[in-house]
């Protein structure tokens, strides 16, 4: 440590300390004027949002960390099936027994990638598990009464969709696209903690576990805290109805719709609520939009999937999710829905 | 690397921030204001948080002071060389625990309904199935009247039986049937959303029963423009603040009593009846009282998982 550093350290903590004082000084007059409509409204949606998914990715963290304990590097790799067709079933599957929100997944996702597991099966994984699974499929057919058959359209575009993107993956992505990748073990001498066998200690252990999830809470939680920033910023000031006149025509309500399902932000478990009151305004095709790409790509999402994939990656799923939901819904508002 | 001061000031302010989040959500919940941000059915998940995010901030600490040869490896995640970078990573986990702290705990209002999009009907109430409920349901009561039960022992006890139009209002129609035998129907917090939905789906039926609710005051240009003159409604929360739907019903005051505020709590007491409002219709009260009342503890309302045992129970208490 320089004195360079030393004296830059000191002045970034002199005026922050100053600031503080001032704050706590101030504090009975700041409550007061800071308890404003706008800002009273943007705090219950930025904690609400927060709140409800900091449980999850706990969760996604934790269990990222467990498999990281258990597993060797590359264990997936030499399991999974070299078929893509059998991959994506598996993935699939792994979405229904796995009944992990979109906000737990991400850390989770990114540990499986490290794994071994292919990109392709683990984007199946991603996009297919926050939507077909028991949970969201029985709130679904609460909010969709009396119209089983959207309950299962919305399965079935995100399995389409999902499987349809994994295929496009398999035969573009080359590289691992994670962010961090593991080739920087080089130079680590030491065994690495395992949970089981290795000869550490129960502290040694226990402590590796929780400073892995910590980790891997704090990387996932920067980018869920500014998606949750962002989304309670457009959820304060952009009023529904506003957007709703954009969305008249035929084609464009399906923009609207899956552009609203991108910036709200919302559990795959309650949205469906939130689009049944569309019902009346809107094609069934442009809700299914709604429903399906909602859970797999939003803001928040969008900027969790930043902590774990680079960021061409993550632009190149952008780009070719919507359009694919698009058609399948389209194309289901035309064949299947009576 | 994990002896480095760098790192050792990162540990710490993980430990730092770990417990900040622990104690803030340990305080919501033991405090009970949970409940401005998550509905109840999220309540159980969010409970255990305190504890694990306490368990991390203390093996974040020991981290920070252990010594350098401790066997963890840390060798993925890398840390942000720059303090500015780092800076802003802590002031992004601090901004939610600064706001938690400084702003008062307080519910949703008037403005944000206006953004939400106030609905004069339940929302989560499909539609298509209301408009074809309200005139089968009509007909097959009058029918059921007039089959068997004498009409006019039937007209004393106020009893009346509510056909569902499709299997998913059955517990709708339930509860109509229990709702109608009142004399005065008390629209109770903990079913606040099925009360309004039963009696929309037979809303003929209701017109003219009497009925109380509280709620708050809500106006803009639709209940400016309709019979009514403000609308007395609630926010229907599923899982978080962000997806709170606000609804409630138009309420016509008579000439002295309409200096009401929007966002002041009130308890509505008087007749039902039908208004059309942009070609839907909506229910709308006849107030015969309006009543300032305080705004509840817990001012949102949920979805009730079994609403006519719920309306059992309520009668039950004295």
């Amino acid at each position: 440590m320089n004195d360079n550093i030393g004296l830059k350290r000191v002045s970034l903590i002199l005026p922050s300390c100053l600031l503080i004082a001032c704050l706590i000084v101030l504090f009975p007059n700041i409550r007061a004027m800071l308890a404003s409509d706008y800002l009273i409204t943007f705090k219950n949606h930025f904690l609400g949002i927060l709140l409800e998914a900091i449980p999850f990715v706990l969760l996604g963290a934790l269990l990222s960390s467990f498999i990281h304990l258990i597993m060797p590097e590359d264990f997936l790799g030499q399991k999974m099936p070299k078929n893509p067709l059998a991959g994506i079933v598996i993935a699939c599957v792994l979405g229904t027994v796995f009944p992990v929100c979109e906000c737990g997944m991400i850390p989770l996702i990114r540990r499986l990638v490290q794994k071994g597991m292919p990109v392709y099966i683990a984007a199946v994984f991603l996009l297919s598990g926050p939507i077909v699974n028991p949970v969201v499929f029985s709130a679904t057919a609460m909010a969709f009464q009396g119209h089983p058959e959207m309950v299962y359209a919305r399965l079935g575009i995100a399995l389409v969709t999902s499987s349809a993107v994994g295929l496009i993956l398999y035969f573009t992505v080359g590289k691992n696209p994670l962010r961090h990748t593991v080739a920087s073990t080089a130079g680590h001498e030491h065994a690495s903690v395992k949970l089981f066998g290795g000869g550490h200690s129960f502290r040694a252990k226990s402590s590796a576990f929780f400073q892995h999830a910590t980790d891997d809470f704090m990387d996932a939680g920067k980018y869920l805290i500014a998606g949750c920033l962002i989304t309670a910023v457009l959820q304060t000031f952009v009023a529904h109805n506003t957007l709703a006149a954009f969305g008249n025509g035929p084609i464009s309500s399906y923009a609207f719709m899956m552009g609203l399902g991108f910036i709200l932000s919302l559990c795959s478990t309650s949205d469906a609520f939130v689009a049944s009151t569309f019902m009346n305004t809107f094609s069934h095709g442009s809700l299914l939009s709604f429903l399906v790409l909602g859970p797999m790509l939003d803001f928040k999402n969008m900027l969790m999937l930043l902590s774990a994939f680079k960021t061409k990656f993550v632009l190149g799923l952008m780009l070719i999710v919507p359009p694919i939901v698009f058609t399948f819904s389209v194309l289901t508002d035309r064949f299947f829905i009576p | 690397m994990n002896d480095s001061r760098g790192m050792r000031l990162h540990y710490w302010m993980q430990a730092f921030i770990m417990i900040g989040f622990a104690f803030y959500i340990g305080y919501l919940v033991k405090s009970g204001s949970l409940h401005y941000y998550l509905a109840p059915r999220m309540e159980p998940w969010v409970k255990w948080c305190p504890i694990l995010l306490g368990l991390m901030a203390v093996f974040a600490a020991y981290r920070a002071i252990a010594p350098a040869e401790d066997p963890v490896c840390d060798c993925e995640h890398t840390v942000p060389e720059t303090l500015f970078k780092r800076a802003a990573i802590y002031g992004l986990f601090i901004l939610p625990l600064a706001f938690g702290v400084l702003l008062p705990n307080r519910s949703l209002g008037s403005s944000a309904a206006a953004v939400k999009g106030f609905s004069l009907t339940l929302p989560t109430q499909d539609q298509h199935v209301r408009k074809s409920a309200s005139s089968s349901a009509v007909s097959e009561a009058a029918s059921e009247n007039g089959s068997g039960v004498d009409p006019e022992a039937d007209a004393q006890t106020k009893k009346k039986i509510f056909v569902a139009p499709d299997k998913y209002n059955e517990e709708f129609a339930a509860l109509a049937g229990l709702l109608y035998a009142e004399p005065l129907i008390e629209v109770t917090p903990d079913i606040y959303s099925e009360t309004i939905g039963a009696i929309e789906l037979f809303k003929q039926d209701f017109i003219g029963k009497r009925i109380s609710l509280s709620g708050f005051v809500y106006k803009d240009q639709t209940t400016q423009q309709s019979g009514g003159d403000f609308a007395v409604g609630r926010f229907l929360i599923l899982c978080c603040t962000a997806d709170a739907l606000p609804f409630g019903v138009l309420v016509k005051a008579s000439a002295q009593q309409v200096s009401l505020s929007k966002d002041s709590w009130v308890k509505v007491t008087g007749k039902i009846n039908v208004e059309k409002v942009k070609g839907r219709e909506v229910l709308r009260i006849d107030a015969e009282r309006i009543e300032r009342v305080a705004q509840p503890a817990v001012s949102y309302v949920y979805p009730s998982a079994d609403s006519v045992a719920a309306f059992k129970k309520d009668l039950a208490k004295p």
